[in-house]
């Protein structure tokens, strides 16, 4: 438990870090706002529309098949810090593993879904 | 000092599921989301359980999120969506939530919840085990952990190899050893599932394109 104290404040500084300095220039900037300063920064740019717009629905397939790529490098963890006690049987194993998983990917390819059209 | 964390995690936790369920606006609550899988992922490390939280902080924070957020923007209005929860009758209701907190004290309170403990003096004490998780939160996983360790170190001889360096490589090591050798048809069966997951999301999500839009594309190129 003890060596994942560093973890724990490395959390602990990220959150606070991050919430002091959003809030830093709040707390001690002066405020004289002018209506261009209150509009939102964008290069000098008049922004359009609102920021909750609906995007396109092409996020979403790269974002699923983001999760099960992800999900096959879950399972390489456990193997990558045993593989060399085992040794070439588990070698085997992971490519049946991820050959499999490069059949998925060789169809994704070939039906277009990571194209961007 | 563990137990402050404890329950900085479980605050965390709580506080980002309980906004997810109540929290109007569905952008607010997606994001609320986050903190309660933060939250569950560092109760896994005080549960023993460091592959776990890997795990969650990997698929649940970088993937399943994004997907729902993703899922949130596709949405159509979003900001003028009315969020009803119309579950039925007050009564009925009511009663169904009582009782499930009753069934959840039964199990923290109630008399199977205890299971014996030998001490080192070798008296068998009986613990509550929620006793057991207000005194120290993450003790009740530790007896689990004594007894995979001691199950680990029959299959694979010394246990001084099986024993992690406190903590160094955690239970990936162990979870690795398993699931290359008594659980290999599971391992491989995953990659099977995750291809027809593969397959079935192109399938689904995408639109084909019609013979039309295809000689149009080729035409173009």
């Amino acid at each position: 438990m003890s060596n994942y104290i560093p973890l724990f404040l490395m959390l602990v500084i990220a959150f606070g870090f991050g919430a002091i300095m959003a809030n830093l220039s709040k707390w001690i900037g002066p405020k004289k706002p002018t209506k261009e300063k209150l509009s939102t920064y964008e290069s000098g740019m008049e922004p359009i529309g609102t920021t909750r717009d609906r995007i396109s629905i092409k996020y979403y397939i790269v974002a699923m098949l983001f999760i099960i790529f992800d999900i096959e490098i879950v399972f390489l963890y456990p193997w990558a810090v045993t593989f060399d006690k085992i040794g070439v049987f588990a070698l085997g194993e992971m490519f049946l593993f991820l050959a499999l998983l490069f059949i998925g990917y060789i169809y994704i390819l070939k039906k277009g879904a990571l194209q961007w059209d | 000092m563990f137990d402050l964390i404890f329950y900085i995690f479980a605050f965390i936790t709580v506080v980002g599921a309980a906004v997810t369920a109540i929290h109007r606006n569905i952008v607010y609550a997606a994001f609320a989301l986050l903190f309660t899988f933060v939250g569950v992922a560092g109760l896994y490390v005080m549960a023993n359980a460091d592959f776990l939280a890997v795990t969650q902080m990997m698929v649940y924070v970088g993937g399943i999120l994004i997907l729902l957020i993703f899922g949130v923007m596709l949405t159509n209005r979003i900001q003028s969506a009315n969020i009803v929860v119309n579950a039925g009758p007050k009564p009925v209701v009511a009663i169904l939530s009582l009782g499930l907190l009753a069934i959840l004290c039964a199990a923290f309170f109630g008399p199977s919840a205890t299971h014996s403990e030998k001490s080192k003096d070798g008296k068998t004490a009986s613990v509550s085990s929620w006793s057991n998780y207000t005194q120290q939160p993450w003790a009740a996983t530790q007896w689990n952990k004594d007894a995979n360790e001691r199950i680990l170190s029959e299959k694979f001889g010394a246990p001084s190899e099986v024993k992690t360096k406190e903590g160094s490589s955690g239970t990936s090591v162990e979870i690795g050893k398993l699931l290359l050798s008594d659980y290999l048809l599971p391992f491989e069966i995953v990659s099977i599932v995750l291809l027809v997951a593969l397959i079935g999301a192109t399938m689904i999500a995408r639109k084909e394109p019609t013979l039309e839009e295809e000689a149009l594309s080729e035409s173009l190129s």
